[in-house]
C-alpha cells in the first residue's frame, strides 16, 4: 500500500500536516507515515493518526541542513513507498520541498493554503500575484511534494492508536554549509499567530502618523496590530 | 570572483489589475520587468564585484520577450546576460527553469556563486534556487539578509521566522536572498544606453541538450482567479470620532468578545 508521508521540523505543525494527510489519505486510499527525526514521541504520532512512524538517530539530523535532509527524506519516502510527501512550510520547509522535490524528480507546491481532492487529481490552493489571485494548481508526477502553510488544517485530533515504528539505517553525505551561531529574533517581538484580535493595515493608511489611531483602537480591542507585507518591507513603518 | 545571477522576467505586478466579471488578473498591456526579490539579488552581486572585482553573469529562462527585459540586469551591473529563450518558456514552471538553468551553468567556464531571489514575484514558490543547488550539487544558503566574501568563503546571515542563522561555506555556493539585504539601485540614463552594448549570448533550450522528460509540466496550474471577497463595506468617514461606532461594529459581528 502506497503511502502520504509527513514531516515538519515543528513538532505542532507536523500534527496538523496529520490532520491532513488523514483526510488526504483516506479519499486516495493512501496509508499515513510520518519521518520523525527531531526528539517526537512516535506514539503521538501515532495518535495522531499515523500508521507508520520512520526515525532515525543519524547525527548529520541534529541540525537541520536542507540538502541532508533532503537525502534523509528521499530514504524515507522510499522506505514508506510514499507517493504524496507533506511538508510544514516554513522557510526551512519551504527549502527543503524544492531540494527533496528536485531529488526525487517530483513536482512541488509551496505555501498551500488548501488541499482537496477530485476527480482523481490532489489539488492545492495557493496564492500568486503576490495574493492578488489564487492559484489551484496540481501536481503531475507520479510523486508530489507540497508544503502546507502553518495553520491550513487544524492539529490531529488524538485517536486510539498504534503502527509500527521503523529506525532507518540513513545512508547520508555531509554539506559543507557550516553554522556558526543561531539567534532567536526579537525575543520580545510580538507574536501575532498567538493573538486573539488583530487590527490589520495596509497601504490604504495615509501617513505614518495615523498608526497611532490604529494602534488606539487595537488596544481599546485588546488586540494587537498587524500589516500587510508593503507596510512593512517597502514603507517599513511596522516592524 | 565571477557570479551568476538568476532573474525571472514577471508581468510588474503591482500594476495587475482584476477583471471584476470573472476575477481573472489581466495581464495585457502590464509592462514587463524582473522580479523583484532577483534586483535584490542582482544588486547584492554587483556590489560584491565592486568590492572583489570579477564578473556577474545574469541568467534568465523564458519567452523571447527576455531579450528587452534583461537589459534591466545590464543597466544594474550585470556584465554579460546569458539568455535561454523560446514561446515554450512561457510561465516555465520551476523544475523546467531550475533544469535549464543548471544546463546554461553547466556550459559557462568559471563561476564561484550563484545568486537569486527566495521567489519570484508571481508565483513566489521558491523552489527554483533549492532545485538549482541539487541540480549542480551545491550547498544552499537561503534567505540571507546580508553577506560577505572573506577570500574563499561566503558568510551570510539567514532570516528564518523566528531566528538569525550565521552560516559560513566555501564557494562555489549557491545563495537566495530577501528583499531586506539591500535596496537596488536605479540605473542612470548612461547606464541604460549602455546596456544596449553589453554581450548577450542567447541559447534554445535544444542547444542545451537537455534530456526532459515529455510527459509535459510537473505542476499544473488549473485556475487562477482572485478570491472572492465578502467586505461588510461599512466606511466610517470622520476618523477617531468614530472609534466606538467602530468598535461596536466589531463586537456585534461578534469579532471582538470584550
Amino acid at each position: 500500500m502506497g503511502s502520504i508521508l509527513i514531516f515538519s521540523e515543528r513538532d505542532g505543525l507536523a500534527f496538523e500536516l496529520l490532520h491532513a494527510a488523514q483526510e488526504m489519505g483516506g479519499k486516495m486510499g493512501l496509508e499515513v507515515a510520518a519521518a520523525v527525526w527531531g526528539t517526537g514521541d512516535p506514539q503521538e504520532y501515532f495518535r495522531g493518526g499515523a500508521a507508520k512512524v520512520f526515525t532515525s538517530d543519524h547525527e548529520l539530523l541534529k541540525n537541520f541542513e536542507p540538502s541532508v535532509y533532503a537525502q534523509a527524506l528521499a530514504q524515507a519516502a522510499a522506505a514508506a513507498e510514499a507517493s504524496v510527501i507533506l511538508i510544514g512550510s516554513t522557510r526551512r520547509g519551504k527549502e527543503l520541498a524544492g531540494r527533496l522535490a528536485q531529488k526525487l524528480n517530483a513536482g512541488c507546491l509551496t505555501d498551500v493554503k488548501s488541499l482537496d481532492f477530485k476527480d482523481g487529481r490532489l489539488t492545492g490552493l495557493r496564492n500568486s500575484f503576490g495574493g492578488a489571485a489564487e492559484a489551484v494548481q496540481t501536481v503531475a508526477t507520479e510523486v508530489q511534494v507540497i508544503a502546507i502553510l502553518p495553520r491550513a488544517f487544524e492539529p490531529a485530533e488524538a485517536v486510539e492508536g498504534t503502527g509500527v515504528v521503523t529506525n532507518l539505517d540513513l545512508d547520508l553525505a555531509p554539506s559543507r554549509l557550516k553554522l556558526v551561531r543561531r539567534s532567536e529574533k526579537d525575543p520580545g517581538a510580538a507574536d501575532i499567530a498567538a493573538a486573539e484580535v488583530l487590527v490589520c493595515v495596509g497601504k490604504g493608511l495615509a501617513k505614518q502618523e495615523d498608526l497611532k489611531m490604529i494602534e488606539e483602537l487595537a488596544a481599546a480591542l485588546g488586540g494587537m496590530v498587524a500589516c500587510t507585507k508593503p507596510v512593512a518591507t517597502d514603507l517599513k513603518w511596522l516592524p | 570572483m565571477n557570479i551568476v545571477v538568476c532573474v525571472k522576467q514577471t508581468a510588474d505586478i503591482q500594476q495587475v489589475r482584476i477583471r471584476k466579471e470573472t476575477r481573472e488578473p489581466v495581464l495585457e498591456n502590464v509592462p514587463l520587468t524582473l522580479s523583484n526579490l532577483d534586483k535584490n539579488a542582482l544588486e547584492e552581486a554587483v556590489r560584491l564585484k565592486e568590492k572583489h572585482g570579477g564578473g556577474v553573469i545574469a541568467l534568465s529562462v523564458g519567452p523571447e520577450t527576455l531579450e528587452e527585459t534583461i537589459k534591466e540586469a545590464l543597466a544594474m551591473g550585470a556584465d554579460e546576460a546569458v539568455l535561454v529563450t523560446g514561446p515554450e518558456l512561457e510561465n516555465a514552471e520551476s523544475a523546467l527553469a531550475a533544469a535549464l538553468l543548471a544546463k546554461a551553468i553547466g556550459q559557462m567556464k568559471s563561476w564561484d556563486l550563484i545568486l537569486l531571489g527566495e521567489g519570484s514575484a508571481d508565483n513566489y514558490s521558491g523552489q527554483v534556487g533549492p532545485r538549482l543547488a541539487e541540480l549542480l550539487n551545491l550547498p544552499q544558503v537561503t534567505y540571507a539578509k546580508s553577506m560577505a566574501v572573506e577570500g574563499n568563503t561566503l558568510k551570510a546571515l539567514r532570516s528564518l521566522e523566528d531566528a538569525f542563522e550565521e552560516v559560513e561555506v566555501e564557494l562555489p555556493a549557491l545563495a537566495t536572498v530577501v528583499s531586506e539585504i539591500n535596496e537596488p539601485r536605479i540605473p542612470s540614463v548612461t547606464q541604460i544606453l549602455r546596456a544596449g552594448k553589453k554581450p548577450r549570448k542567447i541559447l534554445r533550450p535544444g542547444d542545451l541538450r537537455a534530456d526532459f522528460k515529455t510527459s509535459g509540466p510537473a505542476v499544473e496550474t488549473l485556475s487562477n482567479l482572485a478570491p472572492v471577497q465578502e467586505r461588510k463595506g461599512i466606511l466610517f468617514r470622520e476618523g477617531l470620532k468614530e472609534m466606538p461606532g467602530l468598535v461596536k461594529a466589531l463586537r456585534e459581528e461578534g469579532l471582538v468578545r470584550r
